[in-house]
């Protein structure tokens, strides 16, 4: 089915939502919850009940919003502003709270670890790797990006999602969501150059 | 060793791409649609108050009800009445009481 007619579904249930209509939510739900649990999974450093709560709250929002939501822009890339929002101010509030509790700021980015990096460093970049275990390191890589990095490379790469509605989301130019990119390859280029080489 | 290709401007191969893309996308867990609907109802109960009005506005009318029979109460403690007011009422109850026992025969 063509994104269009995709959008042209999430339109109708936004309706029916907005005049509280809870088999239209249920649906909605069942439509974008892999897309959302998953963008917050991806930003928060993982599954588990902070991942479910935080996408709840997303729904949730989306069901407040309902009544007076105006069809501006695609339904998906609505729901990930609201994602993106969500997900920035719990990443600050919790990097907030482990600054107070003495934990370890990355110095670069201002960001806690949200993942060892004992996976990336410590690894013989010499050994044999298996697709899944490369795919494994490049996951690890992404996780120790900046938060604005890895949600523009998140949307580009696993959602698809066109520049434009990127920029939308992040609420920022298609010039800067390309230079975001940009920098988060050479990020992952630094980080994963003991896996690939340079051709000459 | 398994070694990918990298393009001399800093953009990374096809093959990282794809890796990019491969990595596995994390599916919401089981019951998640049911549970987020069951904190919805949840939350909406928490919203509304008695007779489908908001808690605010159910609050807001009690308060105001409150607020009324306080100043009516305390209107009718300053009530004064005169002296002349009071022995006119107990005339007129002297006066029921010689009517009836009139009307009693007595």
């Amino acid at each position: 089915m063509s994104e269009d007619a995709e959008n042209s579904i999430d339109v109708a249930l936004m309706v029916r939502i907005g005049a509280e209509d809870e088999d239209a939510f249920r649906e909605l739900i069942e439509r974008h919850q892999d897309r959302i649990y998953g963008t917050v999974a991806r930003m928060i450093g993982g599954a588990g009940p902070d991942a479910e709560d935080l996408a709840q709250q997303i729904f949730l929002r989306v069901w407040r919003a309902a009544p007076k939501w105006q069809p501006k822009a695609k339904v998906t890339t609505w729901m990930m502003t609201i994602t993106r929002n969500l997900v920035f101010s719990f990443s600050e509030s919790r990097a907030r709270r482990r600054e107070e509790s003495g934990e370890s700021i990355d110095p670069e980015t201002g960001e806690t670890f949200l993942t060892s990096k004992a996976g990336v460093t410590k690894r013989n970049p010499q050994e044999e790797l298996s697709g899944k275990e490369l795919v494994r390191e490049v996951e690890r890589a992404c996780a120790q990006l900046p938060k604005n990095q890895r949600m523009v490379v998140h949307l580009r790469q696993q959602e698809e999602m066109e520049y434009e509605e990127i920029a939308e989301v992040m609420g920022m130019s298609v010039l800067a969501v390309k230079s975001l990119i940009f920098r988060a390859r050479e990020t992952l280029k630094i980080k994963l150059s003991g896996y690939f080489r340079a051709s000459n | 060793m398994k070694r990918q290709e990298m393009n001399q401007d800093g953009e990374f191969s096809p093959e990282l791409e794809d890796l990019l893309g491969r990595m596995p996308r994390v599916k919401a867990p089981a019951w998640f649609a049911t549970k987020t609907l069951a904190r919805m109802r949840s939350e909406r109960e928490k919203v509304w108050g008695w007779f489908g009005l908001p808690r605010w506005a159910v609050f807001g009318v009690g308060v105001a009800v409150l607020a009324v029979g306080l100043l009516r109460w305390e209107s009718h403690q300053n009530v004064r009445v005169s002296d002349a007011e009071v022995f006119a009422a107990l005339n007129a109850l002297v006066e029921d009481e010689k009517e009836s026992r009139w009307w009693a025969g007595l």
